[in-house]
């Protein structure tokens, strides 16, 4: 319930970040959708055959299919990117409350260096992690790599939330590999938290799932849908934060930062 | 529901899930007894041509499991039923096509079949006719050893038959042969203790009434081609062998560790078999056929699906083409490791391809399929008529059966379809079997001809399935959808039923769609402006002989819609007396009149329809028979959009997203833009939801 309460009380925050999540989706989608506009022109499907007007449409302007890859990626890079650049404000907020912009700015810039360092450390390591599991998944039943993936995936996502708390609430130093890598033994050493985190997640999929359930199935209003559902995945997203908030310090055996 | 590969090397704390999604066998129903005869009733299999069988085959096969390998002896008891004696006869050694690297069908192939390719060297596949012995009437019954040799292209060889055969007599031959099974990549072989045997021993080519010899080389597009007859062979296997045949099994005699089957086929015009420990045997009957199916425990949830594509393809064909024939018909699901035996027909007997399971996730966004596994099945029984039935030269004409066999494909679907006929659905989006065929054409329409024989297409150039299988489905359900389905199916009918049991060529197929059908059909009237006159009307042969061996695209574009001020008649003009009168002020300008430009930028003449969608929302159709490159229609009211072909039944036009055009200024939703949009800003928030908070 005290998460709860804190989630309520920066509700602003989760509004902003909901905001730009949407975006920078939207712009994405804008621009495909500008795209295919002007490369039909004056045309319009001759029928209700939506899946082969698409295929044919995707082998007359692969062009446009190979930019909306791109587009798709770039947009979760830029997420990740502004993600990382804004996470010590929205944990310090989190965590500690109201704070003058002045406070708040201070702290952003003391340990957004080290935000962004660990963030990178986590993603060579969460990369390798599941490089290395998918590839010990190898010949084995679709099933076992389904469940086990996505478990690592969420594994790796909460150690990143505990590095980047550990930076900014305790000094941490997020230069330090072993930051990272101690992230990770804490988020095993704390099942509780980490299946809270990881039903946070599975929660946050369903309901994007759910959104692209309404496209798929052509819902009126899925757009609505699916943006909505976004905001609730946001929320629930600033839930998980807030329980990596909740561990506390922890022993990362890594000396603070210069500006902690 | 889901079911997992069989897989290996499971670790131990992985074990439980892995169970958990072990392979689903389903309970094998209580078993169908073999039938008694290999043909129906008479009723059911209808009249035999007298001359139609040809052949009298007593085959003796031993199969060593371990390597592979096949000691064969053949009784031929062959009849001349051309009007010239024959002193020679060439006969088709199809396995030697797998013996070297340099056979016509490996130069083409290099060793690589549909993607599937040995996994180990040396898995060669060969047949060695060890003697040939023509055996003399009785009651002498003195056998005479022949000359024989093969041919510089091994696939071939040519038999001095010692003295001429007259017309209308016959000769006993003795063959000796060992058949070297390779590991299978192309349709037939070994894959561990798999064994799928086909095209095994040596088979005569098919002697034309005018006496000549119809045979090919073995290619990596050609298929066979061969006379009907009748078949008593005996199989010798290890006792644990699951064994599938053409044809009914009417005795087993066990022998230690060995086992002898006695398998009996009539009127059909080649004999495959397939052993394996590892089958599991799954029966069922319809309308008094024997429906089997021998698949291993990976596969096994699938038989029900393969079952009822089985029995809706009886259906279907059945009403369509005349009833099948013979009493049972064998699916054989080849294993993981197997392959390259998938999807291959057979005289009563076919091999089909994996059910592949659509995720849980997928499944749940409303992702369903009917194209792996099921449509296979659906075309390889489909070939037990077109080809199997109505026994065309593969080799020669394959777009008689391949083609022909596709287009009856799509109407099983139809037919058995008790939704819209979907093959892939997407929520409530759908593509359709046509949809495949029609997707098909683009790009393949300017490279081939349909109608050439098989040996004219190269891997190398592509596009053999494109246009033998489905631009020749294309042209004919594009021609049943002009003329109708009434006239189209008897006259598709009246084939199927004349030429059973016989060898019909393209040329008997197109005429009696012209008899069928007729040679012109009136679509309707014609535009004042189209230079046909009074009615457009579908030539039938002309849209055969373009479609078959023509190259040319389909393809109709709207050019342009000029919605523009009617014409008036202000200003000066001279009157009969030369006067310049009037000088009336100009006319208001309105938009009243619209002129349509189409476009055939296919080279291909089709007559399309047209829709024109009116300001007021009416519409009106016409007809334009396509022989010109533009048309020009004129209209005395403001003109919203117009649709080329609004019913789709071109099936020859790939390329449909410039048939509906709306007018310039006009607000109109082209159908496409938003979702796509739509589905970009979903996948974006789902992936910003896994790197952001």
């Amino acid at each position: 319930m005290t998460a709860l309460r804190t989630l309520a009380g920066a509700w602003r925050w989760v509004l902003a970040l909901w905001l730009g999540e949407v975006a920078i989706a939207a712009a994405f989608a804008f621009a495909l959708r500008t795209h295919v506009a002007a490369a039909l022109s004056d045309f319009a499907l001759p029928d209700d055959r939506l899946l082969y007007a698409a295929a044919e449409f995707a082998g007359a302007h692969p062009q446009l299919v190979s930019g909306a890859i791109v587009g798709l990626l770039l947009s979760g890079l830029l997420g990740g990117v502004v993600w990382a650049v804004l996470a010590p404000l929205v944990i310090a907020r989190l965590a500690d409350g109201p704070q003058s912009a002045a406070a708040l700015g201070g702290r952003w810039l003391g340990s957004l260096g080290g935000v962004i360092a660990t963030t990178a450390w986590h993603a060579l390591g969460r990369g390798l992690v599941l490089m290395g599991l998918a590839s010990a998944l190898a010949g084995m039943p679709g099933a076992v790599s389904a469940v086990a993936l996505p478990l690592v995936w969420g594994l790796g996502t909460f150690a990143l939330d505990l590095s980047r708390a550990q930076v900014v609430l305790h000094g941490a130093r997020g230069t330090a590999p072993r930051t990272a890598a101690m992230a990770w033994l804490h988020a095993i050493k704390r099942p509780k938290l980490l299946a809270l985190a990881l039903a946070l997640q599975a929660a946050q999929w369903l309901v994007l799932f759910a959104g692209l359930a309404a496209v798929v199935q052509g819902t009126g209003g899925a757009v609505a849908i699916v943006r909505s559902g976004a905001l609730v995945a946001v929320a629930l997203g600033s839930l998980r934060l807030l329980a990596a908030i909740s561990a506390g310090p922890l022993p990362m055996a890594a000396e603070p930062d210069d500006a902690a | 529901m889901t079911s997992c590969p069989r897989r290996m090397r499971v670790p131990a704390w992985l074990l439980p899930l892995a169970l958990a999604c072990g392979p689903r066998i389903p309970p094998a129903p209580a078993p169908v007894p073999e039938p008694t005869s290999p043909l129906r009733e008479p009723a059911r299999v209808g009249p035999i041509p007298a001359d139609a069988k040809v052949q009298q085959w007593t085959l003796r096969a031993r199969l060593d499991a371990a390597t592979h390998r096949i000691e064969g002896h053949a009784t031929l008891q062959w009849r001349n039923t051309s009007t010239v004696a024959v002193r020679t006869m060439p006969l088709h050694l199809y396995m030697n096509a797998f013996r070297a690297e340099d056979t016509a069908w490996m130069a083409e192939g290099r060793g690589r079949h549909r993607g599937n390719a040995p996994h180990s060297a040396g898995g060669w596949g060969y047949v060695d006719v060890t003697a040939i012995h023509r055996v003399e009437p009785a009651p002498e019954r003195k056998a005479v050893a022949l000359q024989y040799r093969e041919l510089p292209e091994p696939s071939l060889m040519e038999l001095d038959l010692g003295d001429a055969i007259a017309p209308g007599e016959g000769v006993e031959l003795e063959i000796d042969f060992v058949t070297q099974l390779p590991e299978v990549f192309a349709r037939t072989g070994y894959a561990g203790e798999f064994h799928m045997v086909g095209q095994w021993y040596p088979k005569p080519g098919v002697l034309h009434r005018d006496g000549s010899w119809h045979t090919h080389a073995f290619t990596y597009h050609s298929e066979f081609y061969a006379d009907f007859g009748d078949y008593e062979v005996e199989l010798d296997v290890p006792a644990n062998m699951v064994v599938g045949a053409t044809g009914v099994l009417h005795e087993t005699v066990r022998d230690g560790d060995r086992k002898r089957l006695q398998y009996r086929a009539q009127m059909v015009h080649d004999f495959a078999w397939t052993a394996d420990p590892g089958f599991l045997e799954y029966t069922a009957e319809h309308e008094g056929i024997r429906i089997r199916q021998l698949v291993h425990p990976e596969h096994a949830f699938s038989v029900d699906a393969h079952l009822q594509a089985q029995i809706a393809a009886l259906d279907s064909m059945q009403g369509r083409y005349g009833s099948y024939p013979w009493s049972t018909i064998t699916i054989v699901h080849p294993p993981s490791g197997a392959e390259g035996a998938a999807g291959m027909e057979y005289p009563t007997l076919f091999t089909t391809s994996p059910v592949r399971e659509i995720p849980g996730p997928l499944r749940a966004l409303g992702l369903r399929e009917r194209v792996s596994g099921v449509f296979t099945t659906v075309h390889e029984f489909g070939h037990q008529y077109f080809q199997g039935l109505l026994a065309s030269d593969e080799a020669a004409a394959p777009w008689l059966d391949e083609g022909m066999n596709t287009t009856s494909n799509v109407l099983v679907v139809e037919d058995g379809a008790d939704d819209d006929g979907w093959v892939v659905r997407v929520g409530p989006h759908a593509l359709f079997a046509d949809d495949f065929v029609r997707m098909a054409q683009q790009g393949i329409g300017t490279l081939q001809a349909i109608d050439q024989p098989a040996e004219a297409f190269s891997p190398v150039v592509g596009g053999y399935g494109g246009t033998v299988y489905r631009r020749t489905a294309a042209l004919m359900l594009t021609l049943r959808n002009l003329v109708g389905d009434a006239a189209f199916d008897r006259a598709l009918h009246e084939y199927a039923i004349a030429w059973r049991f016989r060898h019909p060529t393209g040329a008997d197929l197109e005429q009696a769609l012209v008899d069928g059908i007729g040679e012109r059909v009136t679509l309707g009237a014609a535009d004042p402006a189209d230079p046909a006159t009074g009615t457009v009307e579908l030539d039938v042969r002309a849209l055969l002989e373009a479609g078959l061996r023509g190259t040319g695209e389909v393809d109709y574009r709207v050019h342009a819609i000029v919605n523009r001020s009617a014409m008036g008649h202000a200003g000066w003009h001279r009157n009969a007396e030369g006067v310049l009168v009037g000088g009336e002020a100009p006319t208001e300008p309105g938009a009243d009149e619209a002129v349509v430009v189409l476009h055939r930028a296919g080279e291909m003449v089709v007559p399309v329809e047209v829709e024109i969608r009116f300001a007021d929302d009416t519409t009106v159709r016409r007809i334009w028979s396509g022989t010109r490159r533009t048309h020009t229609l004129q209209f005395d009211k403001h003109v919203r959009s117009v649709r080329l072909d609004p019913e789709g039944k071109l099936l020859l036009e790939a390329v449909r997203l410039d048939n509906h055009r709306f007018a310039p200024g006009e607000d109109f939703d082209d159908g496409l833009s938003q979702p796509l949009g739509q589905a970009a800003e979903t996948a974006a928030l789902l992936v910003l939801t896994g790197v952001g908070p």
